[in-house]
């Protein structure tokens, strides 16, 4: 499973949406399930389940699903 | 001219509406702009709309609060021919939706499908007449069968019971609309306001910010919430935003995800508005000093009483343990003890409001009965006046998690367990590890009682409870916490497990 997959998948199990509906166009905020209360879900199960840990000057750049793909390839090298 | 003596919005909306009528009132959330003589023209058509469907004067319409213009549009629209709104949230479960459906027999659903009402989504609207043909709102084709009065029922907005079920709380035109003037007075909010509104609507909240800014005569930006700061932050830039309301868990959600970056736009926000829950005193300092010149005000109130004190960071500094003072001269805060009567100056006792923002009552008579102590109405919240007026919170003394502003019945998630397992439970407060939510819900499960893998208990109530609801620590336990009188005890305690 490709990184992207498995971020995508991570996304719609947290907001309990189908991964159908997680595009790369998504933003945060797009959808209800995606609130300010669901992005610190989706980021710390992002962080939990990748072990990774997203720098917080960071944060305030991820706007969408493509945006925080290209944030955890960065972060893994 | 159509008669709008009963709602002091409308007859805002409409005096707007002549003065200003090319100005811009609401910006959506795809940009698109209406103006103010727009806004009326679609009042007008959508009551238009509204009475072909066969709606009409005491009608209720059940309406999901999303944001999109055509709630606004449908929302005033209501109030304009004398029918009764029953605002809800677009993802509100079935089973409530069932419960409020039965308790309040709605004549129609505009937002959400309902078996046997006659139904319309957003996508599927038309508000549009073979009579708009012409620019001019069709007056008289709006009919109302009575006349309406300031004290007919505006709104009805579920907030959550103890007992585990929904209370319909019920709201006048009169009660609304002293609620905004009250709030524009101490904010002092103007028609050269532009506010991003990022709260939800379905809270009392968001659409008393909304109403506020209609009767102000300003502008409305439409924001889908707050999870992407960076469009937040673009949007004050373009749009020159003046102010905005929040509520605690978003200003955590502010600092944990932007620093202190928000502060560059200081001098052009003259107010911002947080309510709903507990703020910190260290943030309502943090506040205080990024804007330095700005209204920073916080309000204490409920769906029933909506904004009953107001505090202003900057000029109640020495008083920010406090939620501050009474809303205003038409507003009385007093504190009463279980027999009903006021306690001393200084003495802890339930906080009880009157004044002509306080709901008549509940669409149950009898929760309206236990609600109030001689016309004052009962918070359920504990607390102290000092010699000033100011106000202080101590405890609650009803049985609800606030979670970021959320209100959670701790009766409803055991009802629902019991349901789904057979399980008895106890659900309460704990503190929010995260350190966002202020409360979380924790369960406590008794373990002899469980008839299922908690695994699959813990899926099957996600499934069936709004995701605030959903407890963040489950824990299985030999005996439930009871009091002396053998009730379950659901204080607030600290979490033992991991979430």
């Amino acid at each position: 499973m490709s990184i992207s997959s498995k971020i995508k998948e991570i996304i719609a199990e947290t907001l309990h949406i189908p991964v159908e509906s997680v595009t790369d166009d998504l933003s945060i905020g797009g959808i209800p399930q995606w609130d300010s209360m669901g992005n610190i879900a989706v980021i710390a199960a992002l962080e939990e389940k990748l072990d990774i840990e997203i720098p917080i000057e960071d944060l305030f750049d991820l706007n969408s699903v493509r945006s925080i793909v290209n944030e955890i390839v960065k972060i893994n090298g | 001219m159509v008669d709008v003596s009963h709602s002091p919005i409308l007859a805002a909306i409409f005096r707007h509406a002549v003065a200003t009528p090319d100005k811009t009132v609401i910006v959506t959330t795809d940009g698109s702009e209406v103006s103010w003589s727009e806004l009326q023209r679609n009042i007008m058509q959508g009551a238009e709309w509204l009475s072909m469907q066969g709606i009409s004067c005491g009608n209720r319409v059940m309406i999901a609060a999303v944001k999109e213009v055509e709630f606004i549009y449908l929302y005033l629209a209501a109030h304009l021919i004398g029918a009764v709104n029953v605002v809800v949230d677009a993802e509100i479960n079935t089973a409530h939706l069932q419960y409020m459906t039965d308790m309040v027999r709605p004549a129609i659903s505009i937002g959400l499908k309902i078996g046997g009402i006659p139904s319309f989504i957003y996508s599927e609207l038309d508000l549009h007449t073979p009579a708009d043909a012409g620019s001019k709102p069709n007056e008289g084709q709006v009919v109302s069968t009575k006349e309406l009065t300031l004290d007919d029922t505006a709104d009805i907005l579920f907030t959550s019971g103890t007992t585990g079920k929904p209370k319909g709380v019920l709201l006048s035109h009169a009660n609304i609309a002293v609620s905004a003037e009250n709030i524009n007075a101490f904010i002092g909010n103007d028609a050269e306001d532009v506010e991003l509104l990022g709260l939800s609507l379905y809270h009392s909240f968001g659409l008393g910010r909304l109403r506020c800014c209609l009767m102000a005569g300003g502008t409305v930006i439409l924001h889908n919430g707050f999870a992407n700061l960076k469009s937040v932050f673009t949007t004050i830039e373009k749009y020159g935003v003046t102010g905005f309301g929040m509520v605690p868990a978003v200003w955590e959600y502010i600092k944990r995800f932007s620093g202190t970056r928000i502060a560059r736009y200081a001098p052009q926000i003259r107010y911002i508005e947080i309510g709903s829950a507990v703020l910190p005193t260290e943030d309502k300092k943090l506040i205080s000093e990024l804007f330095p010149t700005s209204r920073v005000c916080m309000h204490y109130g409920l769906t029933e009483a909506s904004r009953a004190t107001f505090i202003d960071f900057h000029k109640d500094r020495a008083r920010l343990e406090s939620v501050g003072k009474s809303a205003g001269e038409r507003v009385e805060i007093r504190i009463l003890a279980s027999d009903g009567k006021e306690v001393a100056v200084g003495e802890t006792g339930e906080i009880c409001i009157k004044g002509d923002m306080v709901t008549a009552g509940y669409l149950d008579s009898a929760q309206t009965d236990e609600g109030f102590y001689n016309g004052y109405f009962r918070t359920g919240d504990s607390g102290y006046m000092d010699e000033e007026g100011y106000l202080y919170l101590t405890d609650r003394i009803k049985e609800i998690i606030n979670v970021g502003g959320n209100l959670v019945s701790p009766v409803e998630i055991e009802e629902e367990v019991k349901k789904i397992s057979g399980a008895e439970s106890v659900c309460m407060a704990a503190a929010d590890p995260d350190g966002i939510l202020g409360e979380v819900p924790r369960l406590l499960i008794l373990g002899d009682t469980l008839t299922i893998d908690i695994e699959e208990l813990r899926k099957r109530l996600r499934e069936r409870i709004e995701g605030y609801k959903y407890p963040r620590f489950f824990d299985i336990v030999d005996s439930l916490p009871v009091t002396a009188n053998g009730k379950k005890k659901r204080i607030k305690e600290s979490p033992q497990s991991k979430p």
